[in-house]
Order: structure tokens, then C-alpha cells, then sequence
């Protein structure tokens, strides 16, 4: 920007205007209302008449020409209280008073002794006088008492600011403590692309700034230093712009506006919004340094996905291709010495390993379709029973050494879901479940309550360290690295838990007390829905269904 | 041992590997132990005293690397490690740590065999350092310090000869660069794979056929080089 604007020669206001300028100024005092005029006048007033009234008490004790002394305490206590003033007003009355005691006894105001007029006169002066230091020494007071409390939120502030680590945050907390502080209408610039200037927050929002504010903020930026409001830099501008200064320069510009009544700061206020401007420079300043730490950690954990899922699909790829290669190249090279059993076996691994990989191809594509968002979930009627009756069709032939056992709750209402993604979560649960848990029982267990609809599947395998129960959802993530665990485990749950949020539940694992982990999905029932109340009972629970009989595993 | 069959340790935590590897190792006339975890690994080498060990970096209990390293204090028992690790710093950490031989998964039955047949030859013979060594056309006399191939004496330089010898010695095993370096040049410090690589370069021009198709000296990319052995 290099116009210049219509009066660039004079210095703007001083932002750090001397203390005894801020003490001759009113010191942003709203003008006192009326009731507290009255409570000061009358107080006074009353106070004059103790002292009189004291006076007349003591008379016979008491110079003729020392009876003024007697009302010299009601001045100082009516300006120390209610300052210049009231004092003026309480040392009139007594001087009136003072004319009664020191007048001719036949004529009540007149003053025939030159001496006593003289003694009220300088009464008079010293009392004004008196009245005039006492209002001073109130007034240093009450700075001193302002000091101290703007003293007070700066440092509340400033903890406050400490306590947040969020950019926008940060810079709101910041504005916002300008908005309260001062009274006014207040906004952030900070140069964005091209340098031009962007407005970062603003309170109450504003969205973009006039030709004359948009100037001064601009002069300001450069210059660093102030413009607009009443300075004469940019007069036209609503707002007063401070600059943002830190040690790297001019961070952005900090804009008040007083609204309709126009941008007019006591010094006072100047030396407040420069504290505030430079709050808020570091405050900018430490957000956008944030913002870089931010975008590190997002680029690291990226990075940390990237490697886990390249480590999880390297073994669970080559695992059972390992399985599947081996065996074919064996039987390849030695096949003739294989008897038909054994040929038999093998050729079941190769067979139950594609498999396996094909279950593993299967998770990824569902895991692209759930971050893609292309799966949509339908909503039928279903019984659970159902499903689990569909799962357990699937493990039929499975060959590991491990029971499944249901305990289907009877009258067990239907459910609104997805009956291929729920069957799908279930399969990876239990595929899970069966991994891990190499002897005992698992347990399918359907309940319901008024409201929700809940499948557990219990194992009895180790059980899940209590600080990896919920990353265990987390794609790609293993308790331990990852080939020392069974290939394909690293993609079934994190697919069971998309689905199952995708359909509108909840999955969730936890630990039994006496061991062995239990993975629980838990959907809302809807309303309206038609719930047939024919018997749900499709087995007796706990007693095996006549296809979940373990085959006798082949391997040792 | 109850017969004189050699004995071989299968440790992996999958059972269908365990299953195609015991088959394959059975109709060869081998014995097979198996093993699921380091566990089971641990006992049966020390009550089943294996004459080689096939074993898998990831297992449930610890990681294999480790029992490469508790073995390596004690036995002189060859183990070939199977992983679907690809790393180089893994290769070199695995070899380093004393393992014969490293195989990434997949891979195929006849491959290994062949590396089990040397590592178990190699076992054998390297017990008293055999004077002579042939493979293919290649001869090595050690006491006459005599290289020969396809007939014909080849003249190596001191520090060809050291390095060739050192790749007779462990015929059919990865020596990865950093061993060969201290075999060969010793405490010397500041000696560079750089080096090893001229010299590999100036022997392979000097016994092999084609130096671009090496016969004898192939480089395990990233980890070592081989002395091949041909049946």
C-alpha cells in the first residue's frame, strides 16, 4: 500500500502517554448519577451541622477567633469522601455556621470584627484548598485501585492463555478479553495470502471491512504503528488499528471500534489496548507456531498409518501366501511321494489359506467402502437369531478346537439393520474371538431391553490389556507388533466396529471378571417397529447348536 | 536319538505352514519337531537337541530375534529364519545376530530345501576346516592357497583371496557386509562397503563366466553376498 493517507506527517497519539497525563484526565468516569449527588450534598451538609452543634456545645472553652477550627474536620471528611466539590460546598455552610459564633450578639450575621472576617475568610481558602488535595489523594487512590485490578485481569489473562492450546482458541480468548476489558467492538487481521489482509476473528462478526478501515489497517501493518479512530491517520477509519508487534515484526492488527459513538479511547485506554495488543501479538504468534506443531503431528501420525498399514497388509498378505505357495510348490516337487491323505491335507491348506486371504481381501474392500462412504446400510426387520444362525454356518468346518455355544434370549424383538453388514461384524468378532481364545467356549449371547438390543461375544481367551480396549477398533492395530500375531487379525474388528456405527450402534469391548475378553454391539430398537412376539427361541441357550461341533482340528 | 535321521525344528505360530513344512521335511526323510511359540521352541531344543531350526520371526510369546541370540551363545545348531519381514536392517540384524540363512515369505519348498541341504552340509564339514573345497568349477585349496576354475589357476590378489576364502568357509551362507569387512580388513577402521564391493567386483571378473550372472559370489541386495553352491 503506498498511498498516503491525508495527515501521515503528524504522530499519532502517543500509545504510551505519562502517568500524570492519565491522572489529570477523567479517568473514564461514568458522570455520577443524581441519587449519589444527593447522599454527598446531604452527608455534608449534616456533617456541618455536628460540627456545629459541637461548637456551640464547647463555645465557653474556645478563642472567639478559634471557633472556625471546630468545623475544619467536616470539610476534610466531606472531600476525602465524596471529593472537591462536596468539600467546597461542606466549607461554604461552615462559614455561614462560622458567622453565627463570631457575630454581634444582637444582629446573628453580622460580622462587625474585622479579625472574624478575616478568620472565615481564610477559613474559606484553606478548606477549598484542603478540599482540592483531599479529592487528589482520592483520585490517586482509585487509579492506583484501577491499576491494580487491570493488573489483575492482565494476569488472569494471561493464565487463561496459557491454558489453551487451540489456535482459534487462543486468538478468541484473546479478542475476547479486548471486547470485555475495554468496552468495545473488536477484530484481528492477520496478513493471509498475497499479504492481504484477512479478518481472523472479530467480535461480534464482522465480514469484510470499509475502503477507509481497510486503509488504516493496512498503513498500520506497515508502518507499525497505530492509525484511525481519533488519530489523525486515516480519520475516516471506524475503527482504531494497533499493531501486532512481536519480535519477528508486525504479526497482524488489532481493530476497536466504539460503535456510533465513534472510536475515542482515554489515554488511560491507550495504555490498556497497547497491553492488550501486545497480548495478543504473542498470542498470534504462539497460534500460529500451533498451528505448525499441529500439522506435524497430523503428518506424523499419517506417516505412523502409513507404516502400520504397510506392515499389517505385507503379513496378512504374505502369511497366507506363504501357506498357499508352499504347499503347492511341495506338492509340486514331492507330490508323488505323498500318500492320498496326506496329499488330502494339503491340499485342504491351500484351499482354507485362500480362503483366508479372500476373508482378508473382503475386510479391506469394506474398509475402503466405509471410509469412501459408499456403503449404505439398509434398514429391514430382522431377527437376530437369524444372523447368528447365518455366522455360524459360516465357521461350519472351521477347524479350530473351540465351541460356540448361543444363549439367545426368548421373545428377543427384531431389529432394523443391515442383515449382510451385521452379519459381517459378527463373523469378524467371532473370527476374532476364535483366534484367541484356543480352548473353552465362545459364548453368543442376544439380549434386550426396552430399548436397545444388545449381542455379546464372550471368550475365553487372555483376555485384552485394559489400555488397548478401545485402540483395538483402530484399522491395522495389533496388541503386539505385527507378525507375532495370527495373519488377518488387523482389519476384522475395526470393520465390525464401521458397520455396526454404521447401522446406528455401538460396539464396545471389554473384559470379564473372571477372564477372557467380550465384544458387546448394541442397537437401538426402533419404535414403531412390528415386534411378533411368536416365540424367538431357536435354542435353548447354552446348549450347542448341532453345527458349531468343533471338527477335529487336523493340525496338533 | 532314536534313529539316525536328522532332526529339524519347525517354529512358527501358523498351523498351516507348520503343516505344509512338516509334510514336505517328512518325505525327505527328515524328523520334524514343531513348535507354535518361543516357549515350546526353548524346551525342545534343549530336551530334543534339533540338528537345524527353521524358525519364524513372529511369534506370539517373544520375538524370534531374540532367540536367535540366546541360542547363538550356546549352540552351534544352523537356523534358517523364515519371515515376512522385508526389511534390510531385519535381514542384517537376523544374520548378524547368527542366523544361517534368511528367507522372506512367500516362498518355495525346493529354494528351501536347498538352503537346509547346505546349511546342514555346511554344518558338518565346518567342524575341522577342510583343507580342499569344490563346488561346481570352482576349487579352493587352502593350504596352497590355490584358486582354480574350469581348469585353469586364477591369480587373486592378498585381499581377493581373504575375501573368497572367507565366502568358502560359510559356502551357502548370507555374509553380510559388515562381517566380511571385519574378516577380512581386521580392525582397520573406516573401511567402506564401498571397498568390499570393488573387490566382490574384481573376483567375480576374475572366476566367473558372466560377472553380470554370477555363478558363484550373488549378492543378497542390501544384506551380503553368498558363495552358491551347485549340486
Amino acid at each position: 500500500m503506498s498511498e498516503t493517507p491525508p495527515d501521515a506527517k503528524t504522530t499519532p497519539h502517543s500509545m504510551t502517554a505519562p502517568i500524570s497525563l492519565a491522572l489529570g484526565a477523567a479517568m473514564a468516569k461514568p458522570p455520577k448519577k443524581f441519587n449519589q449527588l444527593a447522599v454527598a450534598y446531604s452527608v455534608s451538609t449534616l456533617v456541618v451541622i455536628a460540627s456545629l452543634i459541637a461548637g456551640m456545645a464547647i463555645k465557653q472553652w474556645l478563642a472567639a477567633s478559634n471557633i472556625m477550627l471546630v468545623f475544619l474536620p467536616s470539610v476534610l471528611i466531606s472531600a476525602a469522601l465524596y471529593g472537591f466539590r462536596p468539600g467546597l460546598w461542606a466549607s461554604l455552610l461552615s462559614a455561614v455556621a462560622g458567622t453565627y459564633f463570631l457575630s454581634s450578639p444582637g444582629d446573628p450575621f453580622a460580622v462587625s470584627d474585622p479579625a472574624n472576617f478575616w478568620a472565615i475568610m481564610i477559613f474559606t481558602l484553606v478548606a477549598a484548598f484542603a478540599s482540592a488535595l483531599a479529592e487528589q489523594s482520592r483520585h490517586q487512590a482509585a487509579t492506583a485501585e484501577a491499576n491494580a485490578r487491570i493488573t489483575d485481569q492482565m494476569y488472569a489473562f494471561s493464565q487463561k492463555l496459557a491454558g489453551i492450546a487451540n489456535a482459534d482458541e487462543l486468538i478468541l480468548a484473546a479478542l475476547t478479553q479486548v471486547h470485555s476489558m475495554l468496552q468495545v467492538d473488536a477484530l484481528i487481521l492477520i496478513p493471509g495470502q498475497n499479504n492481504e489482509l484477512d479478518i481472523r476473528i472479530a467480535l461480534p462478526p464482522v465480514d469484510r471491512l470499509t475502503f477507509a478501515d481497510r486503509n488504516a489497517a493496512n498503513w498500520c501493518v506497515e508502518h507499525a504503528k497505530p492509525s484511525g479512530g481519533d488519530l489523525r491517520v486515516w480519520p475516516d477509519a471506524t475503527h482504531l488499528f494497533v499493531p501486532l508487534r512481536t519480535g519477528q515484526g508486525v504479526v497482524g492488527v488489532l481493530g476497536v471500534n466504539r460503535g456510533n459513538q465513534g472510536t475515542y479511547l482515554t489515554p488511560e485506554e491507550y495504555k490498556l489496548l497497547d497491553a492488550l495488543a501486545n497480548h495478543a501479538a504473542v498470542t498470534v504468534e504462539r497460534a500460529a507456531f500451533g498451528a505448525h506443531v499441529e500439522e506435524a503431528r497430523l503428518i506424523r501420525e499419517t506417516e505412523d498409518f502409513r507404516n502400520a498399514m504397510l506392515s499389517s497388509l505385507t503379513h496378512d498378505f504374505k502369511t497366507p501366501l506363504a501357506s498357499i505357495l508352499g504347499t503347492i510348490s511341495s506338492l509340486r516337487h514331492y507330490g508323488s511321494r505323498y500318500d492320498a491323505q496326506t496329499q488330502d491335507e494339503m491340499l485342504g491348506t491351500a484351499q482354507e489359506e485362500s480362503e483366508r486371504l479372500n476373508r482378508y481381501l473382503g475386510n479391506l474392500l469394506d474398509i475402503t467402502r466405509l471410509d469412501t462412504g459408499t456403503l449404505k446400510p439398509k434398514s429391514e426387520i430382522i431377527d437376530i437369531s437369524d444372523i447368528v444362525g447365518a455366522v455360524l454356518k459360516r465357521f461350519q468346518g472351521w477347524p479350530e478346537g473351540v465351541r460356540i455355544v448361543t444363549a439367545i434370549t426368548p421373545d428377543l424383538p427384531m431389529v432394523p439393520l443391515d442383515f449382510m453388514l451385521t452379519e459381517q461384524a459378527l463373523f469378524n468378532i467371532l473370527d476374532n474371538a476364535l483366534k484367541y481364545a484356543s480352548y473353552g467356549n465362545v459364548v453368543i449371547r442376544a439380549t434386550s431391553t426396552a430399548s436397545t438390543c444388545t449381542i455379546a461375544i464372550e471368550d475365553t481367551g487372555p483376555g485384552i490389556p485394559p489400555e488397548y480396549l478401545v485402540r483395538i477398533f483402530d484399522r491395522f492395530y495389533r496388541v503386539k507388533s505385527v507378525d507375532r500375531q495370527r495373519a488377518g487379525t488387523g482389519l476384522g474388528l475395526a470393520v465390525s466396529k464401521g458397520f455396526t456405527e454404521a447401522m446406528g450402534g455401538k460396539l464396545v469391548a471389554s473384559n470379564r471378571p473372571k477372564g477372557g475378553a467380550v465384544f458387546s454391539m448394541t442397537f437401538p430398537i426402533a419404535r414403531t417397529a412390528v415386534q411378533p412376539m411368536l416365540s424367538m427361541v431357536v435354542n435353548n441357550p447354552l446348549e450347542p447348536l448341532p453345527t458349531r461341533e468343533p471338527k477335529a482340528a487336523a493340525s496338533g | 536319538m532314536p534313529d539316525n535321521k536328522v532332526t529339524i525344528l519347525i517354529v512358527d505360530d501358523e498351523p498351516a505352514i507348520r503343516r505344509f513344512l512338516r509334510n514336505t521335511l517328512a518325505v525327505q526323510d527328515y524328523r520334524v519337531i514343531e513348535a507354535e511359540n518361543a516357549e515350546a521352541a526353548a524346551w525342545s531344543v534343549r530336551h530334543e537337541k534339533p540338528d537345524l531350526i527353521v524358525l519364524d520371526l513372529g511369534l506370539p510369546d517373544r520375538d524370534g530375534l531374540e532367540l536367535i541370540r540366546d541360542w547363538r551363545a550356546a549352540l552351534a545348531v544352523p537356523i534358517i529364519v523364515l519371515s515376512s519381514r522385508v526389511d534390510e536392517k531385519t535381514k542384517v540384524a537376523v544374520l548378524d545376530a547368527g542366523a544361517d540363512d534368511y528367507m522372506s515369505k512367500p516362498f518355495g519348498v525346493d529354494e528351501l530345501m536347498a538352503r537346509i541341504r547346505t546349511a546342514l552340509r555346511h554344518r558338518f564339514t565346518s567342524q575341522g576346516t577342510q583343507p580342499a573345497f569344490s563346488t561346481g568349477q570352482l576349487e579352493m585349496d587352502l593350504v596352497k592357497r590355490l584358486v582354480r576354475v574350469r581348469g585353469e589357476d586364477v591369480k587373486l590378489s592378498p585381499k581377493e583371496y581373504d575375501i573368497l576364502k572367507e565366502l568358502v568357509i560359510h559356502a551357502g551362507k548370507v555374509l553380510i557386509h559388515s562381517h566380511l569387512l571385519r574378516e577380512v580388513w581386521g580392525g582397520e577402521t573406516a573401511v567402506d562397503v564401498q571397498y568390499l564391493r570393488v573387490y566382490i567386483r574384481q573376483i567375480r571378473q576374475k572366476i566367473e563366466r558372466d560377472p553380470e550372472r554370477p555363478e558363484y559370489i550373488v549378492t543378497e541386495s542390501g544384506v551380503g553376498y553368498r558363495l552358491q553352491m551347485h549340486e
